[in-house]
């Protein structure tokens, strides 16, 4: 129990720094009227469906983990196809269709991005890099602790030291996006 | 450096063309409604092609729609 303790720390950590790096990223905007509702774009809807479902199959995989184990989970071949299943299903959700279709769609007649959302777009990734050192680092020192005294870390842990470094790279562009058309 | 601030009539021009909508704007410009809710607040300053595309929508000149202010 207490690595998928370990790894949502670790995941929380990463989406934290994601977050705070991201709003100083982006200059904050002098508030709007109370009375002036903001639409939102399409590429902050696609970015909304994006992290929400990114978000809930991460849980679900980190559930799989709950319920086995990473001993168990590796040992057991349905388990471990299914939290890979789940992993690559979020970094899939998280890289977000919408948002490369939003992408893809150049300006003009019905364009769903805009300058403005280019910007955004631009900027959101600059979280990314130090959300993703800081899991890793997060994961080196609970790794270190835990195995310090045997000198060799098992192949579980790493294989989820990769997978929830990578799902929090990939938090950071719909994070950064989000963050972005808040601030912008 | 003396503090710049843009202001522009977009919301005053929309109504004397027809009431067009927010969308109907967003739709001729290519942008998207909320970048035309941020200009009308003035809470977001256009790039130069945008505000050249604006100012065609409504038959006027870029500073016939939008006016810098200049902070001593």
């Amino acid at each position: 129990m207490t690595v998928v303790l370990w790894a949502v720390l670790a995941i929380a950590v990463g989406f934290v720094t994601i977050v705070v790096k991201a709003r100083r990223a982006m200059p904050p905007r002098p508030p709007l009227p109370p009375d002036v509702e903001l639409p939102d774009t399409p590429l902050q809807r696609a970015s909304r469906w994006s992290l929400g479902t990114g978000l809930f199959l991460a849980a679900l995989a980190i559930g799989v983990v709950a319920v086995h184990g990473p001993e168990g989970m590796m040992a057991n071949d349905n388990a471990r196809l299914l939290f890979t299943a789940l992993v690559v299903a979020v970094l899939v959700a998280l890289s977000g269709p919408g948002i490369v279709v939003a992408k893809l769609r150049t300006a003009g007649e019905g364009a769903t991005i805009d300058e403005r959302d280019r910007t955004i777009l631009d900027r959101a990734p600059a979280a990314q890099g130090l959300g993703t050192i800081l899991t890793l680092a997060v994961w080196t020192v609970g790794l270190m602790e835990r195995f310090h005294a045997s000198r060799a870390v098992p192949l579980d842990y790493v294989f989820l030291l990769f997978w929830s470094c990578l799902v929090v790279y990939a938090l950071g562009l719909p994070v950064g996006i989000l963050v972005g058309y808040r601030r912008s | 450096m003396p503090k710049a601030e843009i202001h522009n009539q977009i919301r005053k021009l929309r109504f004397e063309h027809a009431e067009m909508t927010q969308q109907e704007l967003a739709d001729r410009v290519g942008c998207t409604r909320q970048t035309i809710v941020l200009l009308e607040q003035e809470r977001y300053v256009p790039s130069l092609a945008l505000a050249m595309k604006i100012a065609r929508v409504f038959g006027k000149s870029v500073d016939q729609v939008f006016e810098l202010e200049e902070e001593a």
